[in-house]
């Protein structure tokens, strides 16, 4: 199973990108650093991150909220915050299709994330550290099965999402994982091992997708 | 040149190097000299002078980020006390350009400019928590080193890495084939606008349409198509 993405195809923002996998697909933009809105929100050190996150249908509730608190977490940690001092970057995501039951914002979340990075590095936000998400659910036998389907996330038992960076194209350390369902501490190593791997299994391709894009941009040379 | 994403390790083998744009240095590295890109892009290396080598990524942004000594050119759109505002690029903090920062300028000899008016000017002072002030006086010379207000003409926009391109490369392919075919005046800002100016407006509506096109276009294409813009010119 793999994933699709369009890098850069809103105009009138810095950065944009959609990212689809499974029945999952996000489009996420990225604007920034601009002019702080809001002067309440000034950071005198740190860059403000406004986020906010539209569902597919009806208007963003405390679940998109409580996405939002998530989606900070590891952006605080990967953007460079202190280099855009006073300064504010805006994070729009707009879900398609969330994938998944309401009940649920594992796979939305693994998506967001994803797409919102690929904007990131589209709209040239400086980073400390590439990044990847990826979700599993353990399932009544206690297999691990990664990236599940709808069905097999209401099946489940517990649900995970984790998200690691990635130095020289290799996962490193351990950004963000949150976890939902009843599982012990060795099922949760194993679940961070597995994820790990399968981050891996992803880099050649992010990077082509993003190398593509770049090459793009200087068709003329 | 290779292709790099922010995480990856640039082991750099001299302890004196220069950091460009979207490079820093990677974290937990005291003792050797290891760099990392902020952002996708292709990594550069240049010799900055005889014992020191720059390391840049070259990446194309949609915003115009203030660096020192960079060219630009900006819409004039406010005054107060002795300096005039200037915007480089929409949504992104103005800058400012003091009445005294042009060649001769004194108390009684000042600058009549207005709103909308156009400079072509060097950025001259990029401090953390303040802003950022543009001179249109060369900072070698001490003279007008072609700066100034920008009449007539036309002004567009192109891709920051495609202005960045083209500043620095005189001699690059769409120049030589447009010399062929027109006199013009061009002043290019790496805020990603372009300037120019020819004789009749024909002209220079062709001009705009081949440089603006010419980023879409490949090395190869390019002058099949720059033949066509100025066909459809001499039909009409």
């Amino acid at each position: 199973m793999s994933f699709q993405t369009e890098i850069g195809l809103l105009d009138q923002v810095d950065g944009s990108s959609t990212f689809e996998f499974a029945t999952t697909k996000v489009i996420t933009s990225v604007a920034g650093p601009l002019e702080i809105t809001r002067m309440k929100n000034e950071k005198p050190t740190e860059a403000f991150l406004d986020i906010s996150i539209k569902p597919a249908t009806d208007v963003s509730s405390t679940r998109e909220s409580f996405l939002v608190t998530k989606l900070a977490k590891v952006l605080q940690k990967t953007i460079d915050m202190d280099k855009y001092a006073r300064r504010e970057i805006q994070i729009m995501v707009q879900l398609l299709s969330p994938g998944e039951s309401e009940e649920y914002t594992v796979k939305e979340l693994t998506a967001i994330v994803n797409s919102v990075y690929l904007s990131l590095l589209n709209g040239g936000i400086s980073l400390r550290t590439s990044f990847w998400a990826t979700c599993c659910v353990i399932d009544g036998n206690g297999e691990i099965l990664m990236r599940p389907t709808n069905k097999q996330l209401r099946q489940s038992v517990s649900h995970h999402i984790a998200v690691f960076s990635i130095k020289d194209g290799k996962s490193d350390a351990l950004i963000f994982s949150d976890s939902k369902g009843s599982f012990s501490e060795n099922e949760l190593l194993k679940v961070l091992d597995r994820c790990c791997d399968d981050i891996d299994s992803f880099n050649s391709k992010v990077k082509k997708v993003v190398l593509d894009r770049v090459k793009r941009d200087y068709i003329w040379s | 040149m290779s292709f790099v994403l922010p995480g990856n390790q640039i082991q750099v083998k001299s302890a004196n190097v220069v950091l460009g744009p979207n490079v820093d240095i990677a974290p937990g590295s005291i003792n050797e000299t290891v760099l990392t890109p902020t952002t996708a892009g292709m990594l550069k290396v240049k010799k900055a002078n005889p014992q020191s080598s720059l390391y840049y990524v070259e990446s194309n942004t949609k915003r115009y980020v203030p660096q020192i000594n960079d060219f630009v050119i900006g819409v004039l759109f406010g005054a107060f006390g002795e300096y005039f505002r200037i915007s480089l690029n929409s949504f992104s903090p103005p800058v400012l350009l003091n009445q005294y920062s042009f060649p001769n300028a004194s108390k009684k000899n000042r600058p009549r400019l207005s709103n909308g008016d156009l400079v072509y000017a060097r950025v001259s002072a990029v401090e953390r928590n303040v802003d950022v002030e543009l001179s249109c006086i060369d900072a070698t010379t001490g003279k007008e080193g072609g700066f100034g207000v920008l009449s007539d003409g036309l002004v567009f926009d192109v891709k920051l890495a495609f202005a960045r391109y083209l500043l620095f490369n005189s001699d690059a392919e769409i120049f030589t084939q447009l010399v062929k075919r027109c006199k013009f005046e061009i002043a290019i800002g790496v805020n990603g606008r372009i300037w120019i100016k020819t004789d009749d407006i024909k002209t220079t509506i062709a001009c705009v349409n081949v440089i603006r096109n010419s980023q879409n276009w490949t090395k190869e294409e390019l002058p099949a198509k720059i033949e066509d813009t100025f066909k459809v010119l001499k039909t009409n």
